[in-house]
């Protein structure tokens, strides 16, 4: 083919597939160009840079609503490579992109309601958020080993700011520091790890690296072994774990929390693990081709250590956040552990696509369970994550303290924040009727079910059930505080009650969690219609 | 010349990244060290397109990391002046306000 | 009324009621008082509709309501009620009405109270009629939450930790239950019926079981989730501090109802699911049992705080619960039952103990604290001399406790004599420590009688408060003592609705033992 072929059969790619197909990211890129005109001409007299970026935010919502719904019509069997392969569009991507957009909708308005970015900082605020999402829907939709490195920056770099985005705090300063320190080592490894794996497979196109894998393992080669490829993909997932805040490389997580606002901390949460989450299972999936390979042992293993970490890091996140006062550092700490509990469905979904021979029958089916255990986790995670983020946000705004100590007794002054803050909270415990329940009880069955494939799991299974009575105590720190003691004469009061915006916003956001535990079928048939795209 | 040597120097480079990273107190060195890791990979990702099938792949990937790291590098650096204006010095180790 | 719709109404009800009063003004105590009441009496008329609708000669499950839930994971909201079941439910609902007239001594944030009151209402309700194990589960846990607010809110000195220590051990119980579900849920081909798991666990369908060892483990992981709940020794510890501190309609109806869910668990869940498990563990049951029995009266005996020595009390009691279910005698050899008549006679009187608890403990707690509400102390040895200054109290007070000690004529002699009579054919020395129980047990409720009601002159602080027991505090005491006076009379009106869902339990588990029995020696042979 000469230069003019490829240059057009470039252009008729990019142009009547590929863009019409990656419409929510346009949008918000161009809210992202709207929020910085409308600095730079001054009209921020006149529009809020925050009602720009929500009328963004809602029309991006929409287009991804309707690309989801489209799919679903149309039967969704559509895997549509874009742009030459770099990114994919499938269900999976399009339920990634929903929950993003939704999400980013959410925060968008809790940043208006708790009035967090000034006027004067609201584009540059706001240019962050956005790029960080389209960065996170970028990784969830990633095909190629570049676009997973991309993805990881573009959400990343952003949140460094966005962490020491109020300039003259000095824990602020200090958080984004060491946060943008420690991502950009990760990342640094994580790239080593990505040139190692395209060099060796001669290709960075996820959907191709099975059959070289196989390929390469079959024509005997010596270069490529079982360990070899163990280290590269471990270095691969150094830099997502740290996204995901996965112990040991969690340590970022409680210092960034504390030094930023409730409203970023909510963000990052939330937005980064689930996007991370997409992309981890994306990549332990191009891996697996769905019958047992040669390297198949060693994925098997690959998937017990990713176990095992997640085991780690629940007890981890848990044990530590017994000693905290600060109420977003304990936060932070039970990210880190339900970070941990999704871990372990994304160790049960790779042990269960590698498991030997003689027990692959129904692998696909088991699998696409397990993952669609994890994705109803993720949605409650995100409603029950960012209400208690919310609740948090509203009482600093009022009494300007994060410390545990300084709730007490808010059941009298502010019922409507204490009871949604219990619901999240028992929520994140695990107990029924909130969705919290429904997405641990899914993982546990995974885990279990992963059991009868290597006994290392029922460990973790274990280990999570374990942990969900260490977390009792310290989310009932909190609630106890709130609902039990009684509150001292001369703090301040907190003026939110039936009616108020605020209210209103943390009820709408409280809702869903006690909606999804209880009419679970809905987004369950979802869920599992999306994972079972992943697994052909 | 073959891609061994290639894959050393990568190597090298990215070993004294890491060890920069994880010794160095002064956060401009900590962030040379970034810069040193994410140019190891580069030098891997130049030579494996000429040596294997990868092709122009890698050094596609190579570009995008150098503008990959020079914004990162800039909002580093940005941070890093933030931290030195809050705390008037540049020592990682000093960040301690944020403990437990 | 449509049969097949009336226990999700008794659940729901509950629930609709607390969702309601929080449309009423929180200024206007009395009218939720009066409302929260009449939800539960209303309630409770319906289950006395479900026990007049109940056909005591038909076998299996009556009432059935099916539907299904969450289809992908095969969890339906079945519900349904045998004869084990039935007078549970009628006793949880007649406890939470007694409580919640009970509840005028309950003076702040009066609101929240009765919410978590009638949410808890309805978990307990929905626990006694879940035919689906996941439905079961989630009722379970669903109780933890009103429970730890109304003992850690409206609860006494130490409420704060009564509360997170009854909801940490319950958690922890939960957990294991878990883990036995999923286990279950995994080897039966992905179902939670309860019915269904029962069949396949006493080898009845083809293709699924559940063996020896998968029995065994899930048995004891049942068992210490409800030993947890019953309470039974070891696991007993929280029930002091939780009975103690909690306010007096929260003890009525942690003593009268939550108590009776751990054995309602053995014989529903663990016991059909695992005979084998049960048959291997069945010595281990009566053992606990009888050491339940001697410990917790042997403690209540050393107690000076009044709602202490009830709590022990109930620990007491319980135990002869745990020996009634667990009298199960076989033939060493072909692993059929000997003498199942026995154990059925035991499992009746385990059921029967259960509800005569409920009552007496329920009526003891009761008058503790009326007590208590006016001299504000609970000190067995500053009592004294209170038939003088409350006789009907007194009298009323008295009735209940006999009916605790188990004095025939009142309800607690029934079971106690048919789980000791049971329990002379398993194990003689173990029939001759639980007899000797119901000595100890006198001492301590007479010893208690004496210092409290009896005597000349009234010992103790804020003499001039005692005033005599007012019309709503006679009323729920005379119900609860009429109550006790009548099943001990005629205990028939209870055993004849027990009595042929225990013949079917039986005859299901033993034909289920010797066939798991049989399966592993066939496959052991070939």
């Amino acid at each position: 083919m000469n230069f003019e072929q490829i240059l057009n059969l470039f252009i008729q790619d990019t142009t009547q597939t590929s863009v019409g197909l990656i419409r929510p990211e346009l949008i918000l890129c161009g809210t992202i160009l709207s929020l910085l005109l409308v600095r730079l001409f001054s009209i921020d007299r006149w529009i809020t840079p925050s009602w720009v970026a929500l009328v963004g935010a809602f029309v991006a919502f929409g287009f991804a609503a309707t690309d989801f719904l489209a799919l679903k019509e149309s039967g969704g069997e559509v895997v549509q490579e874009l742009f030459t392969g770099l990114l994919v569009f499938d269900r999976f991507t399009a339920f990634f992109r929903i929950f993003l957009m939704l999400f980013l909708v959410l925060v968008v308005t809790l940043t208006i309601l708790s009035g967090l970015p000034d006027n004067e900082d609201g584009p540059d605020f706001y240019t962050l958020m956005f790029g960080a999402t389209i960065g996170m829907m970028v990784m969830a939709s990633s095909n190629h080993l570049l676009i997973l490195f991309l993805g990881v920056e573009m959400t990343s770099v952003p949140s460094y700011v966005m962490v020491g985005f109020l300039k003259g705090r000095r824990v602020s300063s200090e958080a984004a520091f060491k946060y943008v320190v420690y991502g950009a080592g990760a990342a640094g490894v994580m790239l080593y790890g990505i040139s190692l794996l395209c060099g060796l497979l001669g290709t960075g196109n996820m959907s191709l690296m099975a059959e070289r894998l196989e390929l390469l393992t079959s024509s005997g080669d010596s270069i490529v072994s079982g360990t070899a490829i163990a280290v590269m993909i471990l270095m691969v997932m150094v830099g997502l774990a740290f996204k995901l805040s996965i112990f040991p490389f969690h340590f970022w997580c409680p210092d960034a929390f504390e030094g930023a606002t409730a409203e970023v901390a909510g963000f990052l949460s939330v937005a980064s693990k689930a996007g991370a989450f997409a992309l981890l299972v994306r990549f332990a999936l191009a891996f697996s081709s769905g019958d047992a390979g040669a390297l198949q042992p060693t994925f098997l293993y690959i998937g017990l250590g990713v176990g095992v970490i997640a085991a780690l890091s629940a007890t981890y996140g848990n044990l530590a956040a017994y000693s905290q006062t600060n109420v977003k550092r304990l936060l932070a700490y039970s990210t880190i552990a339900h970070a941990g509990y999704m871990l372990m469905g994304v160790s049960a979904v790779i042990v269960l696509m590698n498991a030997p021979a003689d027990q692959m029958s129904e692998a696909a089916a088991n699998a696409t369970r397990a993952l669609e255990g994890l994705l109803y986790y993720l949605a409650v995670y995100m409603f029950m994550n960012l209400g208690a983020f919310a609740v948090v946000a509203f009482i600093r705004n009022s009494i300007f303290s994060e410390e545990i100590d300084d709730y007490a007794g808010l059941v009298s002054v502010t019922p409507i924040l204490c009871v949604c803050m219990l619901i999240c909270m028992f929520s994140l415990i695990g107990m029924p009727p909130f969705g919290g329940f429904v997405g641990k009880f899914m993982i546990f069955a995974s885990l279990f079910e992963a059991g009868s494939v290597h006994w290392v799991m029922w460990l973790v299974l274990v280990a999570g059930g374990v942990n969900t009575v260490f977390s009792l105590f310290y989310y009932l720190r909190v609630l106890k505080v709130m609902f039990l003691d009684p509150r001292p004469a001369d703090a301040p009061d907190v003026d939110v009650r039936w009616g108020s915006l605020p209210g209103f916003y943390t009820i709408l956001v409280t809702v869903p969690v006690v909606i999804l535990g209880v009419f679970v079928q809905g987004l369950s048939s979802t869920a599992q219609n999306v994972a079972s795209v992943l697994f052909p | 010349m073959g891609l061994e040597s290639y894959l050393l120097v990568g190597a090298v480079l990215f070993v004294s990244g890491v060890v920069c990273m994880a010794t160095k107190r002064n956060g401009i060195g900590l962030l040379m060290g970034v810069e040193l890791v994410l140019n190891g990979a580069n030098v891997n990702f130049v030579a494996f397109s000429r040596f294997t099938t990868l092709g122009l792949d890698g050094q596609i990937v190579s570009l995008f990391v150098i503008v990959l790291a020079a914004a990162e590098a800039a909002v580093a650096l940005s941070i890093a002046l933030n931290f030195y204006n809050n705390h008037l010095t540049i020592d990682v180790d000093r960040g301690d306000e944020l403990k437990g | 009324m449509n049969s097949e719709y009336i226990l999700p109404i008794i659940v729901a009800l509950p629930v609709v009621g607390a969702i309601l009063l929080n449309f009423i003004n929180k200024a206007q105590e009395e009218a939720m008082r009066v409302f929260a009441v009449a939800i539960s009496a209303i309630t409770f008329f319906l289950t006395l509709q479900a026990w007049f609708n109940f056909d005591a000669d038909a076998t299996g499950m009556q009432m059935v309501f099916n539907a299904a839930w969450i289809p992908n994971w095969n969890i339906n909201l079945t519900m349904g009620v045998d004869g084990i079941s039935l007078p549970l439910v009628m006793l949880t609902s007649g406890i939470s009405m007694l409580a919640l007239m009970a509840s005028w001594s309950i003076k702040k944030a009066v609101k929240g109270y009765l919410i978590l009151f009638l949410l808890l209402e309805a978990g307990m309700l929905g626990v006694f009629v879940s035919l689906d194990f996941f439905l079961f589960y989630v009722f379970w846990e669903v109780m933890l939450l009103p429970m730890y607010f109304l003992i850690g809110i409206w609860g006494g000195a130490r409420k704060e930790y009564a509360a997170i220590k009854f909801f940490l051990y319950t958690l922890v119980g939960s957990v294991l239950m878990l883990i036995a579900m999923l286990m279950f849920y995994f080897n039966s081909g992905r179902s939670f019926d309860l019915l269904y798991l029962a069949r396949v666990g006493q080898g009845l369908e083809q293709g699924y079981g559940f063996d020896q060892t998968t029995q065994l483990i899930a048995f004891v992981l049942l068992f210490i989730g409800f030993a947890i709940k019953l309470p039974a020794f070891p696991f007993h510890t929280w029930l002091p501090d939780a009975h103690v501190e909690a306010p007096t309609p929260i003890s009525m109806i942690l003593a009268g109802v939550l108590l009776k869910m751990g054995g309602y668990g053995i014989i529903r869940i663990a016991f059909p699911l695992c005979p084998y498990g049960a048959q291997t563990a069945a010595w281990a049951l009566v053992a606990i049992g009888a050491w339940s029995i001697i410990y917790g009266a042997f403690a209540a005996l050393a107690q000076t705080d009044f709602k202490r020595m009830v709590a022990y009390s109930s620990v007491s009691h319980m135990g002869y619960v745990l020996i009634g279910l667990g009298v199960w005698s076989i033939n060493d050899t072909t692993g059929a039952g000997v003498n199942l008549q026995y154990w059925q006679m035991g499992l009746n009187g385990a059921m029967f103990q259960m509800i005569a608890h409920g009552i007496s403990s329920a009526g003891m707690f009761f008058m503790v604290g009326v007590i208590y509400d006016r001299v504000h102390h609970r000190d067995l040895n500053k009592f004294g001399g209170l038939m003088g200054k409350m006789p009907l109290y007194g009298g009323l007070s008295i009735g209940l406790f006999f009916a605790g000690l188990g004095l025939p004529g009142l309800c607690g002699f029934i079971g106690e004599v048919f789980v000791v009579l049971s329990s002379w054919q398993y194990s003689k020395f173990l029939a001759i420590v639980a007899a000797s129980g119901v000595i100890l047990t006198a001492g301590y409720i007479l010893w208690a009688i004496q210092r409290v009601y009896l005597g000349a002159e009234y010992k103790g602080p804020h003499a001039d408060e005692i005033t005599p027991i007012n019309g709503r505090e006679t009323a729920i005491a005379t119900i609860l003592l009429a109550l006790a006076i009548w099943f001990g009379i005629y205990p028939a009106v209870l055993l004849d609705v027990m009595d042929g869902s225990i013949a079917e339990l039986v005859q299901a588990m033993d034909e289920g033992y010797q066939r798991v029995v049989d399966v592993t020696a066939v496959s052991l042979k070939q």
